[in-house]
């Protein structure tokens, strides 16, 4: 795991491996190989929100945009909510909170809205694990890392639970 | 009448979620149907709700109302955010603010023996007008962020001048707060018997400001400190929520500003721990229930006969206030030179006032001494926070549709606009 997963908690319950009965351990490298890579974007940091907002317009398939330095390596996420939410006006309902209202206004670039605690697995980790880290912050795919923190894939929730529940 | 706690708690909840609906489909902001709501189950109509509950035993529902207020408030403060504000925001919050609360403190002290009926010789400039003036001209600052994201999203509006908007808004927030700090210590002061000077005061009222801002910075660390070894996220809620009653309490008994410590503490995380989303993701999940509980027994405290006396002073604050607004933005607009329909319209914009400020008053009873007094501002205040949401509401249509920033009129590109 990456420095980022490792402050994630519930380490000690892995409830979902539990209700499965998972008896085997599997890795995130036969995740990868078994099943596919959910589409996402990568962009960077210095992009503005406009240009990442039409890009994601334009691929409409995507479920996730990873933030990348310019050699490529992981450092933040930024969710279609809070992208669609920093693009003011463009949602239809207000969902704006006080606490990030001042964010929101004054932000130009991705890397002033995107998600630094990134939630990440490299190909050793454990799938049940992971899963678990998922639901329990809420997230529906998680980026797989090399060692130089190179995106390698993306996985969704369902596919990993899908993976565990048909071994 | 009830005098149950859990069964006021259950019945307000319900009611003041239909009387939120019920303002949803007149269009009109959730606050004003949870104060409705509240209203008419309170003594002085249906005397569902009893005296005892509204002002003593349920208080506490408002302090931890507040303290989440304010730690949320503490959490837009991200320093990152701030520096990227544009400096005619930065001009304009600070002149909006400070006309607003000198222009409506001094006005309605002087102006209160007229308005209200607190005119005897039991209520002096100084021992009631005064008091009462400098809390309204405190809680006047905050500008409803609810009423004005609604026509913001209403009208597709973006672009300089609904970012400005947005941005002064926000920053309403925090600053009403320290100013409700320093009109409550200069309280203290005018209402205690002996003399003292003007320094003395300010001191005093600085040492308050900066020591409870301390006491947050302290409680902000012990939070993250703590919140190394919680796994679960209800467990995170629950040594949140734990820190903030701790950092209230304890301001409290320090006689400090809990409001400030709890701002502060919010700010602290904001700014300091890489994981703050959840910090405040977990808390916003009881928001909603609380603050309909909040806004409803606010509105159990509007007494009929008391709202119609004090209806002169709640015209006064509403037109005072507005025009305070106007001032103090146009004032930061000449001086920043910003944009010409910043200058003309932000002003009217900013009409809605808060209704959370209502549990500023609330808490400001030990301030105010006698019950009269209290009752007359609470009413005035409810009153005007009412009807800036109501007509405040055309306003911020009207502006924005003048500023040029709604779907179908001309409007700039959004990196043209955001701050850098």
């Amino acid at each position: 795991m990456t420095a980022g997963a490792q402050q994630t908690p519930l380490e000690h319950k892995e409830w979902i491996g539990f209700y499965l009965k998972v008896k085997k351990a599997m890795r995130i490298k036969e995740a990868i190989e078994r099943i596919e890579s959910t589409p996402y974007l990568t962009v960077s940091g210095k992009s503005t929100l406009e240009e990442v907002a039409q890009l994601a317009a334009e691929n409409r398939h995507i479920r996730g945009i990873y933030v990348v330095d310019e050699q490529g390596r992981l450092e933040g996420y930024l969710s279609l909510g809070v992208l669609i939410r920093s693009v003011i006006a463009s949602s239809d309902k207000p969902y704006f909170h006080i606490r990030s209202l001042l964010t929101l206004t004054t932000s130009e670039k991705i890397e002033d809205v995107m998600e630094k605690h990134v939630l990440s697995a490299t190909r050793e980790d454990d799938v049940a694990k992971i899963l678990d880290k998922m639901v329990y912050r809420n997230i529906k795919q998680v980026p797989v890392i090399d060692e130089d923190r190179r995106i390698v894939a993306s996985l969704g929730i369902l596919d990993l639970w899908g993976l565990l529940a048909s071994a | 009448m009830i005098t149950h706690c859990m069964l006021a708690v259950g019945i307000l909840l319900i009611w003041s979620y239909f009387g939120g609906r019920a303002a949803n489909a007149l269009k009109l902001p959730r606050v004003c149907g949870y104060l409705l709501a509240g209203m008419l189950l309170g003594p002085s109509f249906a005397n569902v709700l009893s005296c005892q509950l509204i002002d003593e035993d349920l208080l506490i529902v408002t302090e931890i109302a507040l303290a989440i207020i304010s730690y949320s408030i503490g959490g837009s403060l991200s320093l990152q955010a701030l520096k990227r504000l544009k400096r005619h925001i930065l001009w304009i919050t600070c002149t909006q603010t400070i006309a607003t609360f000198l222009l409506t403190t001094s006005i309605l002290a002087f102006a209160m023996p007229f308005l209200t009926n607190l005119n005897g010789t039991e209520h002096g400039l100084f021992d009631t007008h005064f008091p009462l003036a400098l809390i309204i001209g405190a809680i006047s600052i905050a500008t409803a962020s609810g009423a004005i994201l609604a026509v913001i999203a209403e009208l597709k509006a973006s672009g300089p001048f609904t970012t400005t908007l947005l941005a002064v808004v926000a920053l309403s927030y925090g600053l009403t707060i320290i100013f409700f700090t320093l009109a409550g210590t200069i309280n203290q002061f005018l209402l205690s018997s002996g003399t003292t000077s003007c320094f003395t005061m300010l001191g005093s009222s600085l040492a308050e400001i900066g020591i409870s801002l301390a006491l947050g910075l302290v409680s902000g660390f012990a939070l993250m400190l703590m919140c190394r070894i919680v796994r679960r996220r209800e467990a995170l809620l629950m040594v949140i929520l734990g820190a903030l009653l701790c950092t209230g309490g304890l301001a409290k008994i320090l006689d400090l500003s809990p409001l400030l410590a709890n701002m502060a503490l919010g700010a602290t995380i904001a700014n300091l721990e890489t994981r703050h989303r959840e910090y405040f993701l977990v808390l916003e999940q009881i928001e909603e229930p609380l603050f309909g509980l909040f806004f409803g027994l606010a509105g159990a405290h509007i007494d009929i006969a008391i709202f119609k006396s004090a209806g002169l002073l709640t015209m006064a604050i509403v037109v005072v206030r507005m025009c305070a607004k106007q001032l103090g933005t146009w004032g930061g607009a000449l001086i920043s030179q910003a944009p010409k329909t910043i200058e003309k319209y932000l002003g009217v914009a900013l009409s809605p006032q808060a209704g959370w400020t209502v549990g500023l008053v609330i808490l400001a009873r030990e301030a105010t001494i006698l019950p009269d007094v209290f009752n007359i501002l609470l009413n005035a205040v409810v009153g005007s926070v009412i009807i800036s949401q109501l007509i405040g509401l055309p306003l911020v249509k009207y502006a924005l549709i003048k500023a040029g920033e709604t779907v179908g009129q001309k409007r700039p590109g959004r990196s043209a606009t955001g701050p850098t």
